[in-house]
């Protein structure tokens, strides 16, 4: 057990490509949903504490952050545990109720050390939400989250994610904390790139 | 034209058998109309009767049954006979309806089935007040008339039984002027006077010209039209013929969201909009959630959740190079029912699917979900076309995982499917490595020439011949990617005699065999692998596959493999939006044919007189009856009234 979570940690933390000015480049570049605007995914997981302590300086980033700036929250996949949270994510977004649960879910399992794996835990927690409960079961199973996390499953390798927490901006450049020297830095970092990209439109 | 023309004519309209003639060809119709599913665009017709029937299906106007000359003419002669029939018959009716038959003759009355005598002993003006009593008791309604003999007393009661003649006719006429309406009459005439053409190019909706426009005012149609989430349309299309016809819309209809849910064997179960109509007359846009069976009204429009399908997903798509190892594999990003442009060709993305459900061949459980798959032409620039289906994740087959993705060069055929051998990682990396390797003379010369130089006989052998197998190894293995082993065992028969030939093949299959586990192995080796170690049970199974794969490449016949990496997927709602006055009329119309048959069974005419003669003895009475219709009923109520009398005067054998 101590050495999956340690196997954990390391995906959880990982990044040991030197990068100049605090991010790396994507090789190739990947398709952004919409064109228009400057595309941030933020690759993430419930049970990482980086992620976590991420979160206050990410929220307060959302509320400041310019208007033509898409943001997307990506639950990363590189195990059956990360799976089931994806899934708690993906259940949640197919209800509408992300911005209602996103923080609760982190407290969850960082502070109250809930695990939320399975189904019917899961359902507990919706159910706290004011979800009925026919309507998470039935969102859960449906097709429509299995295929997001289906689609979830090949992300972290298109934008060649191998730990979180980390940002990429626009399809072209990957902000890791190690890239970014320290967390604190990974907005500025953002900002910084996001400002490069709005200029070159 | 003659009098007597005019009057053959009226009576050859009114007669019951053109009535029944017409109505039987209504329903041999309405039969067609059932069997051969109606308005389906043209080419599934072709598909499925051949090109022969659909011709003359499609004379027959078969398609569209209920909107066809012949069909519509049918009802114009229905209601035009059914008219008739009430103009001829109405004024009968009516007098039918007024008379009481008070004049009928005494002998006449005399000779009815229902008849019985009876003999009073008091004056006629006594006896009268007991038989009213006993015809107001059973609700009939009477007139008295004197005549030489005596009194006539002509009673009768159920003229409703002959109103409701007039009724079910009417209501026909009603139903069909209706139907006449709401068909697409209007329409064929504007289409027959030359003001309207039928647009059959799939372009979008703002290029439609002005000639296969409708607009807003059309008082009558019935009209399709798929909106994405998020986006709105103030038009819908109508299927016509082999095509179709813009029908704008005097408001914009917004559909919000989109939601569907499924059974576990991927059956839609249930799916609504939430739509917001938004109208220049509106202070506030109207908003409601629609779904099947509870359409939305508004201003006479009838909107319907009617289908759903797809609202241009994007797809992140990979271009994996087939034919030259020249070009590394692109990313690209193309939109389902647009055009891309992929390696010199057009990409026509016809459908994305988040899933696909299909029993579980292992039986384990009842259904399993394939994965998100895309369906697409590839159009070469000739304009000819191949038709794939490819599937986003490997597909478990015999206990190994493919990536599976079929082909056909006609709609009409089933796929056939490529299966590319998933690697340790489930991706397509590996293999593609291996089939570009084998596509790039350079790595494979290099790697040809290390195989003839690895055997142990060549060791000894000069550089020159070395040199020389490498090439025909080079040779076979560009056959063999070009066309599989069909190809090499082809150029055998030509060039090879017939007794020599098994062992040729034999060689040259161990060759061709060396050579592609070598060509592995590299890859392995730049996947980091160690090739001094012994192959795993996975990788060894692995190159079989991909040696069966690259077998069959040449069948997959495209230059271009696009391995579906991500997606977006948006949904769109399938709304039929209809505008039907008629329905005014059929509504009240079917009414009216329920009252008028309700009225013929349940309120039948009869009909009874009392004949009334006074004589020395006191008055000797008659009493008859008639009744048109349900005789078993009137000879219930006959006998009833027989035995009242009885109770009162003396019976008269």
């Amino acid at each position: 057990m101590l050495k999956k979570i340690a196997l954990l940690a390391l995906f959880c933390f990982a990044g040991l490509v030197q990068a100049e000015g605090g991010y790396e480049t994507l090789s190739p570049a990947q398709p952004v949903q919409n064109p228009e605007k400057i595309e941030v995914i933020e690759f993430f997981w419930y049970g990482c504490p980086h992620c976590y302590s991420l979160e206050p300086s990410m929220a307060a980033w959302l509320k400041t952050k310019p208007a033509n700036v898409e943001f997307i929250r990506q639950p990363a996949v590189f195990s059956d545990l990360w799976g089931k949270h994806a899934k708690a994510f993906f259940t949640a977004e197919a209800l509408g109720i992300v911005e209602k649960v996103h923080a609760d879910l982190f407290d969850a399992i960082q502070n109250k050390n809930q695990k939320l794996t399975s189904e019917d835990d899961l359902a507990k927690f919706f159910v706290a939400h004011g979800v009925k409960e026919e309507d998470f079961r039935a969102t859960y199973n449906s097709f429509m989250v299995d295929a997001k996390m289906r689609q979830a499953e090949t992300m972290a390798a298109r934008y060649g994610i191998t730990g979180v927490p980390a940002l990429i901006v626009n399809g072209k450049y990957r902000v890791t904390a190690t890239s970014a020297k320290s967390q604190e830095n990974m907005i500025n970092i953002t900002n910084q790139l996001i400002q490069q990209e709005s200029q070159a439109k | 034209m003659p009098q007597s023309t005019i009057r053959i004519l009226f009576r050859f309209l009114g007669s019951m058998n053109l009535a029944i003639t017409l109505l039987v060809a209504i329903a041999i119709a309405a039969v067609i109309g059932t069997v051969i599913q109606q308005n389906q665009p043209y080419p599934d017709y072709v598909l499925k009767f051949g090109p022969f029937w659909f011709e003359v299906f499609k004379s027959l106007e078969l398609f569209n049954v209920y909107t066809s000359v012949w069909f519509l003419t049918i009802l114009g002669f229905l209601v035009l006979s059914t008219s008739v029939c009430v103009y001829r018959n109405l004024p009968k009716i009516m007098r039918d309806v007024s008379d009481y038959r008070e004049n009928s003759q005494r002998h006449s009355l005399q000779k009815l089935a229902h008849r019985q005598k009876y003999q009073s002993k008091q004056t006629l003006q006594a006896t009268l007040p007991i038989l009213l009593w006993v015809l107001k008791d059973h609700r009939y309604s009477f007139r008295q008339r004197q005549d030489n003999a005596g009194l006539i007393i002509a009673a009768k009661k159920g003229s409703g039984g002959r109103l409701g003649y007039i009724f079910s006719h009417v209501a026909i006429i009603v139903i069909c002027i209706g139907g006449l309406i709401d068909g697409n009459l209007p329409l064929k005439v504007a289409e027959w006077r030359g003001k309207i053409a039928v647009e059959t190019r799939r372009i979008p909706a703002n290029q439609i010209s002005a000639i296969s426009t409708l607009s807003a005012d059309n008082a009558s149609f019935r009209a399709n039209v798929d909106i994405p989430e998020g986006d709105q349309a103030d038009f819908a299309f109508i299927d016509y013929k082999d095509g179709y016809l813009l029908q704008k819309l005097p408001f914009t209809i917004k559909v919000e969201d989109f939601r569907i849910e499924h059974y576990a064997s991927g059956q839609p179960k249930s799916f609504e909009s939430d739509l917001e109509i938004n109208d220049a007359e509106l202070a506030q846009a109207v908003k409601q959630t629609i779904s099947v069976n509870h359409p939305l009204s508004y201003k006479g429009f009838t909107i319907y959740q009617n289908s759903f399908g797809d609202g241009g997903s994007k797809l992140n798509l990979k271009a994996w190079p087939l034919l030259s190892a020249m070009d590394s594999s692109k990313q690209l990003q193309a939109k389902v029912k647009q055009f891309t442009e992929v390696s010199g060709m057009q990409l026509e993305i016809s459908d994305f699917r988040p899933f696909n459900v299909k029993p579980d061949p292992s039986g384990e459980k009842k259904f399993i979900n394939q994965g998100p798959s895309f369906q697409y032409k590839l159009r070469r620039p000739d304009g000819t076309a191949n038709e794939y289906l490819t599937y986003m994740q490997p597909i478990q087959q015999e206990g190994r995982w493919f990536f599976l993705s079929g082909m056909r060069s006609m709609v009409s055929e089933e796929f056939n499917y490529w299966f590319m051998p998933a690697d340790s990682e489930n991706r397509l990396a590996r293999f593609m490595a291996f089939y570009q390797s084998l596509r790039d003379p350079e790595i494979l010369a290099a790697i040809a020439l290390q195989t003839a130089s690895s055997t142990d006989g060549a060791k000894q052998s000069a550089a020159k011949d070395k040199q020389a197998v490498a090439k025909f190894m080079l040779v076979l293995a560009q056959q063999f990617v070009e066309g599989g082993y069909d190809k090499i065992t082809a150029n055998i028969e030509q060039t090879v005699a017939e007794n020599q030939r098994q062992e040729v093949l034999q060689v040259y299959a161990n060759v061709l065999q060396r050579l592609l586990k070598n060509v592995y192995l590299s890859v392995l080796q730049d996947e980091g692998l160690d090739p001094k170690q012994a192959l795993t049970a996975f990788d060894a199974q692995f190159f079989v596959d991909a040696v069966e794969a690259v077998n069959l490449a040449h069948e997959y016949a495209t230059p271009v493999f696009l391995e579906l990496e991500g997606f977006q997927h948006i949904e769109a709602t399938g709304l039929q939006i209809t505008r039907s006055p008629g329905k005014w009329l059929v509504f009240p119309g079917c009414l009216l044919l329920v009252l008028g048959v309700f009225c013929m069974f349940y309120l039948p005419q009869r009909r009874l007189w009392l004949l009334l003669e006074a004589g020395d003895a006191g008055t000797a009475i008659l009493l008859v009856g008639s009744a048109l219709r349900n005789q078993y009923d009137f000879d219930k109520e006959f006998e009833l009234i027989k035995q009242q009398l009885a109770q009162n005067f003396s019976t008269v054998q």
